[in-house]
């Protein structure tokens, strides 16, 4: 029983180090991101189509002046 | 160090991948979700890097030529994903078979990227203030 809460201690806090390390590596957003794909149980063809990505000449897009 | 943190998500990709059958679905949704969060993000910080001029006009045409087989790959696989969910009965095992091999298809171009990025000193951190 105790061995149990120390295995579930142990993995919740590998969790919060992932966690962490993911936002100070990445950003808020990103980690939100990541996060919300991973509590998707059971994907749905709509769930898919949000991963979707745009090319990669959309980042580099000038904006457009003030 | 940097490139370590940034080969997590192909670390934990091949994890999803074998990691169980029955799962299928589920794995591939979180794997390449990851995957496009991170292709996100480093796109952002090689458009930063190069509005900085810090990465030149050819390094931009090899990131995004790069970037553009990466997209089309995982476009790709999502697609794939989408045929092998809306597929009947008989023919799940068919298109599972199809999408399994996108995603496969689409973690080469991936790495293949990365290792663009990286020649180029882009690691994926944020571009935008986080705090």
């Amino acid at each position: 029983m105790a061995e149990d809460k120390d295995k579930s201690d142990t993995a919740e806090l590998i969790a919060v180090l992932a966690i962490v390390e993911l936002i100070l590596k990445h950003g808020i957003p990103a980690t939100i991101a990541i996060i919300t794909a991973w509590e998707v149980e059971e994907p749905t063809a709509e769930d898919w189509e949000t991963l979707k990505v745009k090319g990669p000449q959309e980042y580099f897009k000038t904006p457009p002046p003030a | 160090m940097k490139r370590k943190l940034f080969n997590v998500v192909l670390v934990i990709f091949v994890v999803l991948m074998v990691a169980s059958c029955a799962n299928f679905n589920k794995n591939s949704y979180r794997g390449l979700g990851t995957m496009a969060v991170g292709y996100d993000v480093a796109m952002k910080s090689a458009a930063d890097l190069h509005a900085k001029g810090l990465i030149s006009d050819a390094g931009k045409q090899e990131i995004i030529k790069h970037g553009e087989s990466y997209a089309k790959g995982h476009n790709a696989a999502v697609k794939a994903f989408q045929d092998y969910l809306n597929a009947p009965a008989e023919q799940k095992e068919t298109m599972q078979g199809k999408a399994r091999v996108a995603m496969q298809a689409s973690l080469g171009f991936y790495s293949e990227l990365l290792s663009i990025l990286t020649k180029y000193g882009v690691y994926g951190e944020p571009v935008e203030p986080w705090f």
